[in-house]
């Protein structure tokens, strides 16, 4: 998979699914914060780029 | 009756504590859970949660491999930082030993600090090899994932064996 938005998305839901399941017992609080580090790992990655949009690659 | 302390009934509305298991059943399970990820929390009684972890760590670690994922080596020119990435590794359990048996063709976790030993040029030029790769960052990243992530569902049972966690 040579993707890098992809890598992005898979990574930050491996990551979410293993840390809702970790520190939260009931489904609808894993849900909770399984969606809220999606997005600020997804929304943050995607901020960041555009931050560093102007710097030379 | 006089002088007997009036009976306290029980709160039925707090919730129940987790139950502690034996230390030496805690540190089975603890060991356990290092060397095949997820069996921890089953020997534990978690069956659900364990194979849910299983199959994320499995998954992360599959991930690393497929994208060429940098296995470390301790070098001792930078020996924190490899030390760390070594650590990172060999935190997902043997696991780790079958992927470097499989890539470096010997159970390596050491650049040998001589640089006439021929085994410096042959871990090395399969290391750069491997990280020629665009994709090798992705892969080291989800290796990297999955020994992280075991090493702290050890705490997990850890907490889960002596009460601390239902």
């Amino acid at each position: 998979m040579r993707s890098h938005l992809l890598h992005l998305l898979l990574y930050s839901t491996l990551v979410s699914v293993f840390f809702a399941l970790l520190a939260r017992r009931t489904g609808r609080e894993r849900w909770r914060l399984g969606l809220l580090l999606w997005g600020g790992m997804v929304l943050g990655t995607l901020a960041l780029a555009w931050l560093m949009f102007p710097f030379p690659g | 009756m006089d002088g007997e302390p009036a009976a306290v009934a029980p709160d039925i509305h707090a919730p129940a504590l987790p139950e502690a298991v034996s230390p030496g059943r805690t540190a089975a399970a603890i060991v356990l859970a290092w060397l095949l990820p997820g069996a921890g929390h089953v020997l534990l009684g978690r069956v659900g949660r364990g194979i849910a972890f299983a199959a994320l760590i499995f998954g992360s670690f599959g991930l690393g491999l497929a994208h060429d994922g940098r296995l470390a080596l301790h070098d001792r020119r930078q020996p924190f930082l490899t030390a760390l990435q070594v650590v990172a590794n060999v935190g997902v359990g043997p696991a780790d030993l079958l992927a470097r048996l499989s890539v470096y063709h010997e159970p390596a976790y050491v650049l040998p600090a001589d640089f006439a030993d021929p085994r410096y040029d042959h871990r090395l030029s399969i290391l750069r090899r491997r990280t020629e790769s665009g994709l090798s960052i992705y892969g080291t990243a989800y290796l990297w994932t999955a020994g992280l992530m075991n090493l702290l569902l050890l705490f997990d049972v850890w907490d889960i064996g002596t009460g601390r966690k239902t």
